[in-house]
């Protein structure tokens, strides 16, 4: 087994090299980094070894539910040709060629959903985004590109400062950015047309995981019977089916724990509540469930929540 | 019966029953029986006496009205008998009243010569056509003039306005010969059977007593047809056939046209069927009208034991199969299995999951056309076997491995009725060692609840027994639902016992998460909209009362014959419950007993299937993607 090869190391210093990579993408190219790297001799051995890596990767983050979906995603691929296999090593040599080809399709992924979903912005409208979502910049920037006159409010996703990041981007391209507070979602609602949201992992009923603050954005726009869009690779749906917030992977059991209230603010005054959110006592993600979501942009087209069961059962089946 | 757990919260025994449930005692049914027969049977003779003075049935009207003082004068016991003869006479009475009774609605809501006109046989024609019970009328052919008479018989039901030219159809003048024949005969056959029913219960349970005998399913369940025919399904002999065919031929088609008081919202529906020997076709395999007279009576309930049952039986009836000359046996098999299928539907329709197992079956069967007999009969063997082993047996234990995932400790589940799944899932989940809940939810007239209470009270798992009445007060505590299905169809609506469309309803209203196990060869092309296109009635005595749905005996609680009018009357004139005693008598009062209704797939949260956790709106997909490969 390929002990030398450090997948976790490997992923880590691609996130890093690159912060275009989206972790499902990368976590498929240290898998195909692994095979490349791999001495097994043996079918089962090799794919013990995936399994592993995978595994591994999993649990290497906290947040892991994009990184898994990248990791079935692939793992799905290895073993539905695994059935006809010749001859090992040009099987192995297959398998690098297409998780390189994959790798290099995903970019082309968000060209494709910002292409679809152009249309969907109005000249004059006024948007609202949540925190930093890479295929969300990429729309709106598309659309700006494209001479359409729109305005963005966008949280400032007090745990990350993923807002700040997007109104950067966004005012770069020239777009009239404004960021707003994670608790002013209600007070701007009003003057929303769409709300939009990337996504961490769209699950199997066409829900959506994303940065913690979706779901209630959605709860809110469904309030004020705005549309409410997610936009979201392919690669990112993900074979799981939460029944509710604490059915998530993420969820355990030092979740929201009532222990953690015990520590005095004042004495880590230099720590906020952001800080201390992201020490594991809050959670990092939310899940929407699909009758919050009006429509999914992805590269597959632009999808109903069930359409989305639909793409993961002719997948996975 | 299981002993009162420490861990169940509600006592899931009689007393719960009886508490919940209005009305007595079991044993008030059995004890008081005569009573009511006597308090009822006035009712009716006296009605009929009342049109009926120059009866050309002398006999029986006589019988009738001297039976209940008879049984009054000797008390309980030795009412035992009269009481079901006085319940058979009635019965015999009906013919001759029927017509007198017709006659006298009908001159006195002044709708006059216009039935006179009419003859039997287009008014039939008339009516079925209106109510749209063809299917009925087509199936017991003998019994088509009957049934037509049976509706008109309820004179309060039909007797109403428009339909009485109807009525008019079953007057006897104009009748065929064939019917006036029957009727002398049935007279006669009644006779004897009475004689037969009096040597039996002399001679085999005098001493038992009258707990006894019902347990046994004897005759004093008080129904003339009925006796004999649990007596054919315990003793499949000759002499149980004769019985039969004796109280087929005559009682069998009476009661029928009795319980067939049907609604007009429901009239497309089939009317509540009987297990019926004598209807059917002579040569059919023994193990298919078995499981049909066990689906028939409700020993066999349930969508997978149905399939199971169904597949098991064709699965004999193949092997016992003996090619005729001049063809081979997979180009004759399916002309062979025809008539046992339609045997099956005529006991109870068909449920979805039977209906998929024989479209496998004869697509299988129409593959292979070209084998040779005893290779075509090993293939269609295994391929049942396969088809109980990989869509159902297999399939329960995925479903219950991936619902394991979605059970925690801590939780509060709750269910409704009982689903062999849902039953295997919280069993497994029990022995896993999860900490959780059950809140078991039930409802008349089936309490099939109970069954599922008993199992998870035997394993130890805490719960809580309501009935469906109470959903709204349990709900507040419960985390996960989870229900059965008895199908999936094709726009995600959920096709299920009669009451999960409530259970399921107030759980999203209180958003909490209504999770459907379900095969995926329960899947159904079918689209529905609301539970009336496509139901099953039952049979509506059950709702007149429930003494007989004592805890123990299964048999007795579902069999038809026990819970039939009779003994339904006994029980709760005893108890003082008389509502719907002479329901039948009553003009205006229908009941209905629908078995199944449908829950919209907004409602549902997720769907476990063997081939993964699914919203129910994707059921197409499944059917579209994942079948074919199946059928390979």
């Amino acid at each position: 087994m390929s002990k030398d090869f450090d997948v976790v190391a490997n992923y880590k210093s691609l996130l890093l090299n690159s912060p275009e990579l989206s972790m499902p993408v990368a976590a498929i190219q240290s898998l195909v980094e692994l095979i490349k790297h791999s001495n097994a001799t043996t079918m089962s051995e090799f794919m013990l070894s995936i399994n592993v890596a995978s595994q591994l990767l999993k649990s290497s983050v906290r947040n892991s539910i994009s990184l898994s979906a990248g990791c079935d995603l692939f793992l799905r691929f290895v073993t539905r040709n695994s059935q006809d296999v010749a001859e090992f090593e040009a099987w192995k040599a297959t398998l690098i060629v297409r998780g390189q080809s994959f790798v290099e399709k995903a970019d082309a992924c968000r060209y494709k959903i910002a292409e679809l979903g152009v249309p969907f912005i109005k000249d004059g409208s006024t948007i609202l985004i949540h925190a930093h979502s890479r295929v969300v910049s990429l729309l709106l920037q598309k659309a700006a590109e494209n001479h359409k006159r729109f305005k963005v409010f966008v949280t400032e996703s007090s745990q990350t400062h993923g807002g700040i990041r997007s109104a950067k981007v966004l005012r770069a391209a020239g777009i009239p950015t404004t960021i707003i507070l994670d608790a002013a979602v209600g007070y701007v609602i009003d003057k929303v047309d769409m709300v939009l949201v990337g996504a961490e992992g769209v699950v199997e009923n066409g829900g959506l995981i994303n940065q913690i603050g979706s779901y209630q954005m959605a709860i809110v726009a469904k309030a004020a019977n705005k549309p409410f869009y997610a936009v979201a690779e392919s690669y990112k749906f993900v074979r799981l089916f939460p029944l509710n917030q604490y059915d998530l992977p993420t969820y355990n059991a030092d979740t929201l724990s009532f222990q953690e209230l015990n520590v005095d603010y004042d004495s880590k005054s230099n720590e906020t509540g952001a800080d201390q959110a992201s020490q594991g006592s809050n959670p990092l993600v939310d899940y929407t469930p699909p009758n919050y979501i009006t429509l999914l942009f992805t590269d597959l087209g632009v999808l109903t929540p069930s359409g989305v069961s639909d793409e993961l059962i002719k997948l996975y089946l | 019966m299981d002993p009162k757990k420490k861990t169940v919260g509600f006592v899931p025994d009689h007393d719960a029953d009886t508490t919940t449930s209005p009305g007595g005692s079991n044993n008030a049914s059995t004890v008081n029986s005569p009573v009511s027969a006597f308090s009822n049977t006035p009712d009716l003779s006296s009605t009929t006496n009342n049109s009926t003075t120059s009866t050309p049935n002398p006999a029986g009207s006589a019988t009738a009205s001297s039976q209940p003082r008879s049984i009054n004068a000797s008390g309980a016991r030795s009412s035992y008998e009269p009481m079901k003869s006085s319940y058979e006479e009635q019965w015999g009475l009906t013919p001759p009243t029927r017509s007198h009774k017709t006659a006298s609605p009908r001159d006195g809501s002044g709708f006059p010569a216009k039935e006179q006109g009419g003859s039997n046989k287009k008014e039939n024609k008339v009516k079925t056509s209106g109510l749209g019970i063809q299917a009925n009328a087509g199936s017991a052919s003998t019994d088509g003039p009957q049934s037509s008479n049976s509706t008109s018989s309820a004179p309060p039901s039909a007797g109403g306005p428009p339909s009485s030219g109807n009525k008019g159809g079953s007057q006897k003048p104009s009748a065929p010969s064939q019917k006036s024949m029957t009727k002398a005969e049935r007279r006669e056959l009644q006779e004897k059977q009475k004689a037969e029913k009096a040597a039996r219960v002399s001679a085999g349970l005098p001493a038992s007593g009258k707990k006894a005998a019902q347990v046994l399913n004897q005759p004093n369940s008080g129904f003339s047809p009925n006796p004999s025919k649990s007596l054919a399904t315990s003793f499949p002999g000759a002499e149980a056939e004769k019985a039969i065919a004796a109280a087929e031929s005559t009682g069998q088609a009476r009661r029928r046209e009795k319980l067939t008081k049907e609604i007009g919202l429901f009239a497309h529906l089939d009317p509540p069927k009987f297990a019926n020997t004598a209807l059917a076709p002579k040569d059919l395999h023994p193990a298919v009208v078995h499981a049909g007279l066990q689906m028939a009576q409700f020993k066999i309930c349930g969508a997978n034991a149905r399939c199971v049952a169904t597949l098991n039986a064709f699965r004999k009836a193949i092997q016992d199969y003996q090619t005729p000359p001049n063809t081979t046996l997979s180009r004759h098999i399916q002309t062979y299995l025809n008539p046992h299928i339609s045997y099956l539907v005529t006991c109870r329709p068909m449920a979805v999951s039977m209906g998929n197992a024989i479209r496998y079956l004869k697509y299988e069967i129409g593959k292979n056309l070209e084998l040779p007999d005893e290779d075509a009969r090993a293939l269609f063997l295994e391929k049942i076997d396969n088809f109980i082993r990989d869509r159902i047996t297999m399939a329960d234990q995925v479903i219950t491995s991936l619902g394991l995932q979605k059970i925690q400790d801590g939780d509060v589940i709750l269910t409704y009725a009982r689903s062999s799944v849902v039953q295997g899932l919280l069993l497994a989940a029990h022995a896993k060692g999860i900490k959780f809940k059950v809140i078991v939810v039930d409802s008349r007239p089936r309490f099939e609840g109970k069954q599922l209470l008993r199992a998870l009270a035997a394993a130890g798992v805490p719960c809580t027994y309501v009935l469906l009445t109470a959903i709204g007060h349990v709900m507040r505590e419960v985390n996960k639902v989870i229900l059965g299905a008895h199908s999936l169809l094709s726009n995600g609506a959920l096709y299920s016992r009669a009451g999960t469309a409530v259970v399921a309803m107030s759980a999203h209203e209180r958003k909490i998460p209504v999770i459907v196990c379900c095969e995926t060869y329960k899947f159904s092309e079918r689209v529905q909209l609301d539970s009336f296109v496509q139901n099953e009635i039952g049979n509506p005595d059950e709702l007149v009362n429930d003494q007989n749905n004592n805890f123990g005996h299964s048999s007795t609680r579902c069999h038809p014959s026990v819970r039939g009018a009779n003994g339904g009357d006994a029980a709760s004139a005893a108890a003082g419950a008389g509502v719907l005693t002479g329901w039948r008598e009553s003009r205006d009062l229908k009941l209905l007993n629908l078995l199944y209704d449908l829950t919209p797939s907004e409602f549902v949260t997720v769907v476990i299937t063997e081939v993964g956790l699914i919203p129910c709106t994707s059921v197409p997909v499944i059917l579209r993607e994942f079948l074919p490969m199946m059928q390979q």
